[in-house]
């Protein structure tokens, strides 16, 4: 499924945004194709939420151009931002302390768009939530609050799935699940943006990524054409 | 002598229904926005005043003129919040204070201005007077009685619509959370309107109930707001039936300082509020939360 | 090294200064050329300085809004009449010691209402000041409901004539006024100053400044409890007489300086003077109006919320920024008593 005349399904030209007098992202190019996974990796700082946050509809960039599938968006509030297909497993979960699981995992439904995900395909797809369902968001464990979180943004059936820092303070083999999660998603038409600080898991799992460093792109390309050296010095930032 | 302590006892049960009523509607709007809306006893007056028009000049029955009143107040409410309230919400917690502080003033010289000082009252074809034996010699007042049932009926479909519906769920949401919810698409601004906008329903009845029960004024509105706050704080920030569990408490304490001096039926409910806080500095209930 | 900039707002400080000490001068000056009317009109303005200066220093400083602050001014009214009217005290040293009851109400005042945040701790002022009004309808020996005159021994304490009086009410009340407000722009530049700004912004942050958080905030409402009670019985002095309507005057004491402060500028030294100015040209001007001129103050005072939330200072700010093309410096008027030291 590509757009017309092979349109990305994002598309961000020259992006910059800025917090009061601080310069958040610089110029930033970046472009996802339908189906695709796509990372951004960079240190603490470096401006991936910044970018993510724009990307939803949070904070407004001073200049330059985010389209989804050849549509501007990137002047629209965030509920139309995820109307038209974007949804977003945010940095930390954020889960609503005071709903239960199923209800958070239901917010995600609110944005009223038609697709294939039903409570009951979440629950075949994290069965482990079935019986936390009616628990708060709070009392949980991390893991599970990240499948509950995942589940929130699928409810909304998005063409692009926004993953923000989805492997923070969990433990890896829980991390290798979301992760092997992916292909079938790509395959349900879902194109996913991966937002880490931990490189090496990213890399392994997109077709191309992104390098941020001080708000700017300091490497790109697929993880197969680029030396481990190249990705640590557009990491830091030093030779 | 007991049935005499049973009545006033009911007396006060029931003239917390009323203070419930006004005490639901701020506690909505501090949940959802974290907005004190020390406006809300003069938005009490003034819908009171639109119901005395509603009666006096199209001649409408207190109920009938409610039906009308409450589409009315909700659709003011919406307004209020798109042309006001949503523009200073993000500028911290004072500046929302002072705003509503300065809508309450306009609003009670408006009414001052547009109605005279004199204190009205809404007719009500003779159910004011009207009072209901309980046997035993025991009688309440049909009014009193129908505000508590009024007040109980609105808590439970207030309640409903916060825990068991989706638009509820959406509210709890915002109200813990704006910045993700926003993140998440949920159109927070519409949602706050719509929180304002019930809350002004609710004023709504609130207004009609006190206005057919007693005496008001344009300058009646702060009295109507202090009772209101010390009603959801006495209950529990945030907790629907605390906040009628607020207003019986204060209603009996009002109802018991007046058997000693007509002034001190006010000071009596002040110092229960007063005194709870002391012992209980959350309320008596908490936020209702998952389990 | 100055910039050209730098210079000029240097000037302007420099000015604003001057401007400042001349009119103390010609206040000082007074009494000897101005009409009784005048008197008393200043004086009224000096006390609602007071006033708003410290409404000022607890909701534009210490984040302590309140909406009662007729509580304590109530207090220092009825604590002057006992003590100068029912104890028989000197009148000049029931005055001294008024401030010393409203400090020692303050207090239990704080404890009872410190767990409630920002906006419902303001409602809890009111309420105990509501409280408060009604117990003083009720004490014996201070007239009930309807209050009671001072007795021409108290009356004329501070002076046999008219003129002698309003001229030592004038002195008075000048002193007051000036007293609170360079007590507060000295105590904004002090330590506390700089941790009661770091409290309003992150309560556990003020520690950084070696300030105890949980003993200023009641320290800074006893202080205020303090002032507000002393400008209570200087009130009752000018008026002669105390009620609760009237000594626990909601619209005198709270509404009307909140607005005075919304208005001149919060958060600012100089925005409370300014305020007070403005209100009382406002009120003599608007004076045939009746209840319009309390919309318009409402009005005006949402407006400058929504627009101009530093008011009036914020206003000549920018506009002194604007026509000396001073690019995002200092802010001019507000730095005389706020600069900030990093």
């Amino acid at each position: 499924m590509t757009g017309p005349q092979g349109t990305p399904l994002l598309s961000i030209e020259g992006l910059s945004l800025w917090y009061g007098a601080v310069q958040a992202l610089w110029h930033i190019d970046l472009r996802i194709d339908e189906g695709e996974c796509v990372a951004v990796i960079g240190a603490n700082g470096a401006g991936k939420s910044s970018l993510v946050n724009a990307i939803a509809g949070v904070g407004r960039p001073r200049s330059g151009r985010i389209r989804l599938a050849g549509l501007d968006i990137e002047s629209l509030q965030p509920s139309r931002v995820s109307a038209l297909g974007i949804a977003i497993v945010p940095e930390r979960r954020r889960l609503f302390p005071s709903l239960s699981i199923e209800e958070n995992i239901l917010v995600g439904a609110q944005v009223g768009r038609p697709g294939p995900w039903t409570l009951k395909k979440i629950y075949d797809l994290f069965p482990e939530l079935v019986p936390i369902r009616s628990l708060g968001g709070h009392l949980v464990s991390g893991g599970q609050q990240q499948m509950a979180a995942i589940a929130r943004a699928l409810m909304a059936n998005p063409r692009l799935l926004l993953c923000d820092e989805i492997s923070l303070g969990l433990a890896p083999i829980i991390v290798a699940r979301f992760y092997s999660m992916f292909p079938a998603l790509r395959a349900s038409g879902i194109s996913i943006l991966v937002v880490e600080q931990e490189t090496r898991r990213a890399l392994g799992a997109c077709d191309r990524f992104y390098c941020l460093l001080d708000g700017k792109v300091s490497l790109s390309g697929r993880p197969l054409e680029v030396t481990e050296d190249a990705v640590n010095q557009s990491y830091f930032g030093i030779g | 002598m007991v049935t005499g302590w049973i009545e006033l006892l009911l007396q006060g049960v029931l003239l917390g229904g009323l203070y419930a009523l006004f005490g639901v509607g701020l506690s909505l709007v501090f949940g959802v926005m974290r907005l004190v809306n020390i406006a809300h006893g003069d938005l009490i007056v003034l819908m009171a005043y639109v119901g005395l028009l509603l009666t006096d000049k199209l001649g409408l029955g207190p109920f009938t003129a409610l039906l009308v009143l409450i589409p009315l107040s909700c659709a003011f409410g919406f307004a209020l919040q798109a042309a006001l309230f949503e523009r200073i919400l993000n500028a911290g917690p004072l500046a929302p204070l002072l705003v509503a502080f300065g809508l309450a003033v306009v609003i009670q010289n408006s009414l001052l201005v547009g109605f005279g000082a004199d204190s009205q009252k809404l007719t009500a074809g003779g159910i004011e007077v009207a009072s209901l034996s309980l046997g035993s010699g025991i009688d309440v007042g049909v009014l009193p009685l129908l505000t508590f049932a009024i007040a109980v009926i609105t808590i439970g479909a207030l309640q409903l619509l916060v825990y068991r519906s989706s638009f509820g769920r959406l509210l709890r949401a915002v109200s813990d959370d704006r910045q993700a919810a926003d993140l998440l698409g949920v159109n927070t601004r519409t949602i706050y309107r719509i929180a304002m906008a019930i809350s002004m329903g609710v004023t709504a009845i609130a207004a009609i109930m006190m206005a057919m029960r007693a005496n008001f004024a344009p300058s009646s509105g702060p009295t109507q707001l202090i009772f209101a706050f010390e009603a959801v704080v006495i209950g529990g920030l945030g907790n629907l039936w605390g906040t009628l569990a607020g207003g019986i408490i204060l209603g009996v304490a009002q109802i018991a300082g007046a058997q000693i001096d007509a002034a001190w039926q006010v000071l009596f409910g002040h110092l229960a509020f007063l005194g709870l806080l002391a012992v209980r500095p959350n309320g008596l209930l908490q936020r209702m939360a998952p389990e | 090294m100055m910039s050209a900039s730098d210079r000029l707002s240097h000037v302007l400080r420099t000015s604003i200064i001057a401007v400042a000490i001349a009119a103390l001068a010609l206040v000082v000056m007074w009494p000897m050329v101005g009409s009784l009317n005048s008197l008393r009109y200043l004086a009224e303005l000096f006390v609602l300085i007071g006033l708003a200066q410290m409404w000022n220093l607890l909701s534009g400083y210490a984040g302590m809004a309140t909406v009662g602050q007729h509580l304590f001014v109530g207090v220092g009214a009825y604590s002057f009449y006992g003590l100068a009217v029912l104890a028989g005290w000197p009148a000049p040293l029931a005055l001294l010691c008024t401030p010393v009851l409203g400090a020692m109400s303050a207090l239990p005042a704080f404890a009872m209402i410190v767990r409630l945040r920002t906006a419902y701790f303001a409602i809890g002022t009111w309420v105990l000041a509501e409280s408060v009004k009604i117990i003083a309808a009720k004490l014996p020996g201070f007239g009930h409901g309807l209050g009671a005159s001072l007795p021409v021994p108290v009356a004329t304490a501070f002076g046999s004539s008219s003129a002698t009086r309003l001229t030592a009410i004038f002195y008075l009340t000048f002193i007051t006024a000036t007293g609170l407000t360079l007590g507060m722009a000295v105590l904004m530049r002090s330590r506390i100053g700089l941790a009661l700004r770091a409290l309003r912004d992150q309560e556990s942050a003020a520690h950084v400044f070696g300030i105890n958080s949980r003993r200023l905030r009641p320290m800074i409402f006893a202080g205020v409890g303090a002032a507000l009670a002393l400008l209570g019985a200087l009130t009752t002095l000018q008026r002669l007489r105390i009620s609760p309507d009237t000594s626990f005057s909601l619209l005198d004491y709270t509404v009307n300086i909140i607005f005075i402060v919304i208005i001149g500028g919060i958060g600012s030294t100089a925005g409370p003077v300014i305020g007070a100015v403005i209100f009382i040209v406002l009120r003599e001007s608007l004076a045939n109006l009746g209840p319009i001129y309390l919309i318009i103050l409402g009005l005006v005072a949402i407006a400058m919320m929504l627009f101009e939330p530093k008011g009036v200072v914020g206003l000549i700010d920018r506009l002194a920024r604007l026509s000396l093309t001073i690019p995002f410096r200092r802010p001019i008027l507000s730095s005389l008593s706020n600069r900030k030291r990093t």
